[in-house]
């Protein structure tokens, strides 16, 4: 898996690449961090995306200067899922893959070291997100009348790594899911669409029309309660257990669905 | 031009020469309800460069990706270097492949997408190099697949293939794209890999490009073995012809008859008179044009070459099918 890994770095570590993903995190990030931050004295809900009504109170807390990251983490979800299938259905549609399964043939290690880099890639991604989500936070706070003490502390610094840990693990299972789809369809536009289609949409009408009582169980819900921290209903442990259950489930899928293929492409 | 090296050093040659390159035994594949490769048996022994050739839509991608693992047989077996393609791993780092043509990442440099397949495959980064002076591509290493020529990038999938220093080197229309400098350089380059012991498998529908490059063929169609076997005894097995032109039209016909006394099978198309026979009985279709008067404009003999025996071998298996 390490060989496969490192091949996999020498296409990922490219600058653009790597930009693209990270100005589209960092971008979200940044948007929903000042928005937050902005309607902090008027908060609501907005839909799917549950915590942009975050009152003072809330952004007073120890790791209020991550808000924005914690609220963005669907749409880095959405940014992990791209990323993971654009990779993988790439491989099919411009024919790489062969030229990969003729210099090794162990398909399960070549998805292990392929899925490993895209995680690195995405952590680091995560990560800019973060930090620059951070620094946006702290310059706009005070102007907003946000109380910021708490953040500059010990908890504050233990808070902000655990939301970013349960954000970046909440998006390494999107891109597992982007991956799966991929190697479903063999088509970066196809796996892209139809994740969104059901992360945003889907599952909402699931949830609204067919089974309510699945909200705790169905994946994007399981997954932004990870982002979150857990919520009323569903614990940090609860979720975190269900989302390694939906990432090892979509991982076996996508690995046997690959050890199974003919690669025709 | 791509620069000649002694490969002598690069080349590991077979571990075991009595160990065929390649067996196959009934193979066969279905895709739906479309059998692709129908039962094909045949065995390339090591060393040598063989031909694999056929129509468009014969089977033979898929049988090449069937000898490298990609794609599972529907039945039958086969085996690479004395192992079963059910389990490629354990030829996969013996052989180096170019399969339905070069296909590496577009945004990456040529060097970078070397790096990675050694990376994949733990071989020394140093060949990198190597492979890109053999293909005459040092130069442009630096830049993006994706800027690349047709030629330049089938010149870099052989490098591709190249890297893992490969016993079995299979490449499908390999030529596609290079200029005639550049075919007859590869084509000397793949002389250069036999002799030090790699057995090089080309497909191609270049069938004049297969005469001068292999000393074996494998011949299928429709999925099915026509021939296998070396290209000498296949070629020995075929006739010739003696082509004469008349001079007066009207006497096309005259001089046909005349050889078909002397029973000998003969065509006529446009003012060609072809008759299926030896070379050598040019001599004799001179001496009855000479004797009834005929003025020939054109008298030659034509060897065997494979174009024709294909579409011969071709053209009987079609007539033969049900």
């Amino acid at each position: 898996m390490i060989a496969a890994l490192r091949s996999e770095l020498v296409k990922l570590f490219r600058l653009s690449t790597l930009l693209g993903y990270a100005a589209a995190a960092i971008g979200f990030t940044v948007m929903l961090t000042v928005v937050s931050i902005l309607n902090a004295d008027n908060p609501r809900e907005h839909g799917p995306i549950k915590r942009v009504g975050i009152d003072f109170e809330q952004l007073a807390e120890p790791g209020g200067y991550l808000a924005g990251l914690e609220t963005a983490s669907s749409l880095l979800g959405i940014v992990a899922l791209a990323m993971f299938a654009a990779s993988v259905a790439a491989e099919f549609s411009t024919g790489t893959i062969r030229a990969l399964l003729v210099t090794d043939s162990r398909r399960r290690r070549l998805l292990a070291g392929k899925i490993a880099g895209l995680t690195i890639v995405l952590v680091i991604v995560v990560t800019l997100a973060a930090v620059v989500g951070s620094i946006v936070a702290f310059m706009t706070a005070g102007s907003q009348g946000v109380d910021t003490d708490a953040w500059a502390t010990v908890d504050g610094v233990r808070e902000g790594a655990a939301i970013w840990a349960s954000t970046a693990l909440a998006t390494i299972v999107w891109g597992l899911f982007g991956a799966m789809l991929a190697m479903l369809s063999k088509s970066a536009a196809i796996s892209i669409a139809a994740g969104i289609a059901y992360f945003l949409i889907g599952e909402q009408l699931i949830l609204h029309s067919l089974w309510p009582s699945t909200a705790d169980w169905l994946p994007a819900g399981v997954l932004d309660a990870l982002a979150q921290g857990g919520t009323d209903t569903l614990s940090f442990t609860g979720a975190l257990a269900l989302c390694a259950i939906y990432g090892a489930v979509v991982y076996v899928i996508t690995s046997t669905i690959f050890e199974q293929r003919d690669v025709v492409d | 031009m791509m620069t000649t090296l002694d490969t002598s050093q690069r080349v590991t040659p077979s571990a075991d020469p009595s160990v065929p390159a390649v067996r196959v035994e009934g193979l066969t594949k279905d895709f739906g309800t479309n059998r692709a490769v129908d039962e094909l048996s045949f065995e390339i022994p090591a060393g040598g460069v063989t031909g694999f050739v056929g129509p468009n839509g014969s089977g033979k991608s898929t049988t090449f990706r069937m000898l490298l693992g990609l794609i599972k047989p529907t039945a039958g077996n086969a085996w690479m270097l004395g192992h079963p393609v059910s389990d490629p791993y354990r030829y996969i780092a013996r052989v180096g492949a170019l399969v339905e043509g070069p296909a590496l990442y577009p945004k990456l440099s040529g060097y970078k997408n070397l790096l990675s397949l050694t990376r994949l495959g733990r071989i020394s980064a140093s060949r990198i190099d190597e492979v890109l002076e053999i293909v005459d591509l040092t130069d442009r290493a630096g830049d993006r697949y994706e800027s690349y020529s047709l030629g330049m990038k089938q010149r870099l999938g052989i490098a591709a293939a190249l890297l893992q220093e490969p016993e079995v080197l299979m490449l499908d229309e390999p030529t596609n794209g290079l200029d005639p400098a550049g075919t007859v350089e590869i084509r000397a380059l793949f002389r250069r890999l036999a002799e030090n012991g790699t057995s090089i498998i080309v497909s191609s529908h270049l069938l004049s490009e297969i005469q001068a490059a292999c000393d074996r063929l494998v011949m299928i169609q429709d999925g099915r073995l026509l021939f296998s076997g070396p290209l000498d005894e296949l070629l020995a097995a075929q006739h010739g012809s003696v082509v004469a032109v008349t001079d007066d039209p009207a006497d096309g016909p005259r001089l046909a008859q005349l050889a078909e006394l002397a029973g000998k099978s003969v065509r006529i198309r446009d003012l060609r008179v072809e008759v299926e026979a030896e070379p050598e009985w040019s001599a004799q279709l001179g001496r009855l044009a000479l004797g009834a008067g005929i003025v020939l404009r054109e008298l030659r003999p034509v060897e065997a070459d494979l174009e024709t025996t294909f579409l011969e071998l071709t053209a009987t298996d079609r007539k033969t099918s049900p």
